[in-house]
């Protein structure tokens, strides 16, 4: 009779730390809303808030109680906690039809999951991460501003052209190189292209000028960025138009070499 | 009386035995022309698909069979679609493209085709963008294609095997799929060719096929490319999934890889990032091929030893017991004036006659197996080869030249005498 008591008492203890660990996980916020009841407007909400207030979120894609959510969640409450500053999160189980708005505009209906996407405050997902994790990478999702504004355009399909000018004075104008201004000013080009200037002083892009690997004192100079994330070049602000347009031809003209070795 | 009518006379004396030596070096020569037919076309095959495939890494299921790859990639098993994202997401170095396919029977009319459901790249590139800062030094060059502005050209994927959009109502079909159905490339409804445009004009109402209980529109009719794409029709895959009713899987992942990386090990990498699935390069089916290819050559070989020692020795045996019979009629001729040389010669020109003949017979009869087995044991087309009607010729004419050499030698060398003296 001991053993039975004993029996039932383990089994609503596990059976309370399972409905906790649930509950725990469907959080929307740190507030505590259930995220799983949440629409999409609501989702988007907490998106648009994070964005106005200079945050970023963390949407925490999850599809079934499953080891690899249970392992992901174990990463990513504890951080949560000591990012509260800095980020927001959402919890999105993503068969809940309600969500179905939010999965379908990031598309990760068949993405692996549990699936974190680190959203900036411009709207540009600073990185994904799939299955498993640590609290270090998902720090590596907070990026410097030019580095959001590169990775959203380069997102939104659009070639980025990163100006780095050495400015004492950020008041001072920026002088966009020649090539840069007339590439833009192509109709063709036009929708399609984001300038983005980069002071090589500013300490907050330091990590971004050794990411696109140009020298401390390069400026000026013009980094020519393609999508989905490749580095067409450096150039000097004397290159026209035209070696733009040439070199971005040349880079989609094909795969390079080595592509065809299966002889 | 004539060295031809000598020859003729002297073919035809011991029929029975004619015809079993001929038989002999007859089907010795089939079988060998037969399987080296086969194995040249099949060859050729294998090149052609190598090359329409385009790409050189597949990911399967586990234990799908290459075999099964082969038949239209209709294997039962399959994989999650969730590995395009995991491969688009990793930060593995050298794949250039990444094309997930899943296929299904579908039924027009009287003949059977092959749905395939395809994913453009639009719907998952974009997802290489999400690897942070570290794609901003990725420079340009294999594995690191640029993704925008690419011509929405449908017919691109017979080329490039790849399609940057597709709408889920849209389907391209194949060259053969198109001629069964009467359908010409001015019925697709195309939309950035210039042809396809002024072609609209005449024929406002872009041509439909109704798949599986859904009406689709046929945007491109492709081009022929001499593969099994030519029998396929291409829709979007989420399409091709909700259809067959199977959930977000696929039948298989065609990679591009970069031949540095995958040199550098790209495809332990990818065994590691997806252990549920079989990775293997094409040059791993091309030499599961050619093995076979080579088993098939070492049994023609084996084929070849045969007829040499079985019809070698069968020609020798007649010969020997011709000359043997008939070495009263030898000296018959001998002791008329006829000299040694004219007796080699009768015998060696026998020879040469039933060299060619099997020779020529074996290269006929070979050929017309290997065309009609060449469809039903390896799926190919094969067509007679010149090449091996000389080597046809050569090996029959040389086997029974080299076997008769010596019973011809020593009818050659009889002593007129001695025959009448057994008298």
């Amino acid at each position: 009779m001991r053993l039975f008591h004993s029996t039932i008492a383990i089994l609503i203890c596990l059976l309370s730390v399972a409905v906790a660990t649930a509950q725990d996980r469907a959080a929307t916020t740190p507030s505590g809303t259930d995220p799983s009841a949440a629409n999409a407007s609501q989702t988007q909400n907490a998106i648009d808030r994070a964005a106005a207030a200079n945050r970023y979120v963390f949407l925490f894609f999850w599809k079934e109680d499953s080891p690899q959510t249970d392992k992901a969640w174990a990463v990513l409450k504890p951080t949560i906690a000591k990012m509260a500053d800095a980020a927001d999160f959402v919890s999105i189980r993503v068969t809940n039809p309600a969500e179905k708005k939010t999965v379908d505009k990031y598309g990760v209906s068949r993405a692996p999951m549990p699936m974190v996407l680190a959203i900036a405050p411009s709207g540009a997902i600073t990185k994904a991460f799939t299955k498993s994790f640590d609290e270090k990478e998902l720090r590596t999702a907070f990026v410097s501003p030019c580095t959001q504004r590169c990775l959203k355009a380069l997102q939104d399909r659009k070639v980025v052209f990163v100006c780095i000018v050495d400015q004492a004075n950020p008041q001072d104008k920026v002088a966009i190189p020649k090539g840069v201004e007339d590439f833009k000013a192509d109709k063709k080009q036009a929708a399609t292209t984001e300038i983005v200037v980069v002071n090589q002083r500013d300490a907050n892009e330091a990590t971004f000028l050794k990411e696109l690997e140009v020298g401390v004192h390069a400026a000026p100079v013009t980094v020519f960025l393609a999508p989905p994330g490749v580095n067409v070049g450096a150039f000097g602000s004397t290159t026209t138009k035209e070696t733009f347009v040439a070199k971005l031809a040349e880079a989609q003209s094909g795969c390079g070499a080595g592509c065809s070795c299966h002889h | 009386m004539r060295l031809r009518t000598l020859v003729l006379r002297e073919i035809f004396e011991r029929k029975s035995q004619l015809f079993t030596s001929f038989l002999a070096i007859l089907l010795g020569i089939t079988v060998i022309v037969s399987i080296k037919n086969i194995t040249h076309f099949s060859e050729g095959a294998i090149a052609q698909e190598m090359d329409s495939l385009g790409a050189n890494i597949l990911v399967l299921p586990k234990s799908a069979s290459l075999q099964e790859y082969y038949s239209a990639d209709l294997q039962s098993e399959t994989i999650p679609e969730e590995y395009v994202a995991q491969l688009a997401m990793s930060d593995l170095a050298g794949i250039d493209n990444v094309s997930p396919k899943l296929s299904v029977p579908v039924q027009i009319r009287e003949k059977t085709f092959t749905l395939t459901g395809i994913l453009p790249t639009n719907e998952f590139q974009a997802k290489k963008a999400w690897g942070g800062a570290g794609i901003l030094s990725r420079p340009v060059g294999c594995g690191n294609s640029v993704g925008m502005m690419e011509s929405d050209d449908k017919k691109t994927l017979s080329r490039k095997k790849i399609i940057s959009t597709l709408e889920e109502n849209e389907v391209l079909v194949g060259s053969e799929v198109a001629a069964y159905l009467g359908l010409k490339d001015a019925d697709a409804a195309e939309a950035d060719s210039p042809e396809a445009d002024s072609s609209k004009a005449a024929s406002p109402e872009p041509a439909s096929l109704e798949l599986l209980g859904k009406k689709f529109t046929v945007t491109a009719v492709l081009p022929s490319t001499g593969t099994v794409d030519d029998s396929r029709i291409f829709a979007h895959l989420h399409t091709v999934q909700d259809l067959a009713k199977k959930g977000p899987v696929v039948n298989a992942i065609e990679i591009i890889g970069c031949c540095h990386e995958i040199s550098d090990g790209l495809v332990g990498k990818l065994n590691s990032l997806l252990p549920d699935a079989k990775v293997i390069t094409v040059s791993q089916i091309v030499q599961s091929q050619q093995r076979i290819n080579g088993m098939m050559s070492n049994l023609s070989l084996m084929f070849l030893v045969i007829i040499v020692f079985v019809g070698g020795a069968s020609i020798a045996n007649y010969m020997y017991a011709n000359v043997f019979e008939r070495r009263r009629e030898i000296g018959t001729l001998m002791a008329l004036g006829a000299d040694s040389r004219l007796v080699l010669k009768v015998f060696l020109l026998k020879a040469l006659l039933l060299g060619g003949a099997g020779g020529i017979g074996g290269y006929i009869l070979g050929s017309i197996l290997a065309m009609v087995l060449g469809p039903q044991l390896a799926g190919i087309r094969v067509w007679p080869m010149w090449e091996l009607a000389i080597a046809a010729m050569v090996i029959s004419i040389g086997l029974t030249l080299v076997a008769s050499f010596f019973p011809a030698r020593r009818a050659a060398r009889l002593d007129p005498c001695a025959t009448f003296q057994e008298i």
